[in-house]
């Protein structure tokens, strides 16, 4: 960067301020007669800006939603994101087999608990607490 | 506005509703003005207006619009801060210069590169600030009032300052600005830069 690319800018903007301020003060009349005489028709520029405005509306929308995702993800995730150990997670899983408070039948593959492999011993652990049942701690420190 | 008053400030819905008005000689008025901030900038007109646009419909961190200030200038305003930002972003941009690893170099010792331009990057700059002005300047040639109101704006004297500088009353200095806006819309109707050799 130089202080003349600096200078440049500067001289640029102040010259687009004042015609832009000139634009902006302009009676309807004066500025729909120049756009006519350079650009073309007002009307059928309105058109074209509007449906540019509703664009950016849903783009803008589009944004939120994914921001709202983001933000419900990021709560969601510590509960998940805890380390689990994977010996509390099987006997977890084995005494919530045979407990009588689980009033579904489970499925076969987590009746077969000692066939699982780890990751989806953990993967049926997770949902099974996304479902409400209580972490292997909370049963340990007795609070369930 | 009275100081003491509270600022009141639009929600996004309310902007929205705004805009959803707009007759045709706003969105001239806003597509007019996104033409001069897109000035010697890397992005469109209608790019520039559609950012204004997104950043105040944006609610967690966008433009801020009070009450008593026009839509459309508002988003005038956010269209010049836009330009304006983008274009000192670019002049902030570093510079990498990978450094050579010298044999007899020191632990820890560290290649300082001049950031400095050098005399003929200084010489490009100046020359290429000379030929926008140049271009700027060369629709008035045959009006020296006008030319000179174009070389003030560029220096930076103020509208009061101007006046006087050209010995022009109102009218007659509200008239050439007309006619400095009419002439460099005909010479540049896309974007005035771009055009610039």
């Amino acid at each position: 960067m130089t202080s003349s690319d600096n200078n440049e800018r500067k001289a640029l903007t102040r010259l687009a301020d004042a015609l832009a301020d000139d634009i902006l003060n302009a009676s309807d009349e004066e500025i729909l007669a120049e756009f006519r005489e350079n650009y073309g028709d007002p009307n059928r520029h309105a058109i074209d800006m509007r449906a540019l405005f509703e664009k950016t509306v849903i783009a803008a929308n589009k944004g939120r939603l994914a921001a709202a995702r983001a933000g419900a993800a990021a709560i969601r995730r510590p509960a998940s994101s805890t380390p689990v150990d994977i010996a509390e997670a099987r006997k977890r899983l084995r005494s919530l087999r045979s407990s009588s408070s689980v009033s579904q039948p489970m499925t076969l593959a987590a009746r077969n608990e000692s066939e699982l492999s780890d990751a989806d011993v953990l993967s049926m652990y997770e949902n099974m607490l996304e479902l409400g049942a209580p972490p292997a701690d909370d049963i340990k420190d007795g609070k369930v | 506005m009275d100081l003491g008053q509270a600022v009141v400030i639009r929600s996004c819905s309310e902007i929205a509703d705004a805009i959803r008005t707009f007759t045709p000689a706003d969105w001239v008025r806003l597509k007019l003005t996104a033409k001069k901030y897109a000035f010697r900038r890397n992005f469109s007109p209608d790019d520039l207006l559609q950012e204004a646009m997104r950043r105040a419909l944006e609610e967690k961190d966008g433009r801020k619009c009070p009450t008593h200030i026009d839509v459309v200038k508002f988003l005038a305003e956010a269209m010049r801060s836009i330009a304006d930002g983008e274009a000192e972003k670019v002049e902030n941009q570093m510079t990498f210069i990978p450094v050579a690893n010298h044999s007899g170099q020191q632990d820890g010792e560290i290649d300082l590169v001049d950031s400095r331009p050098n005399p003929e990057e200084t010489f490009d700059a100046k020359q290429n600030e000379a030929t926008i002005t140049k271009a700027l300047c060369a629709p008035f040639d045959d009006d020296p009032q006008a030319r000179e109101i174009v070389e003030g704006i560029l220096a930076g004297f103020n509208g009061e300052e101007l006046r006087k500088l050209t010995s022009l009353d109102k009218t007659a200095y509200d008239s050439k600005r007309k006619l400095i806006r009419r002439r460099i819309d005909k010479i540049y109707p896309k974007d005035l830069s771009h055009d610039i050799k």
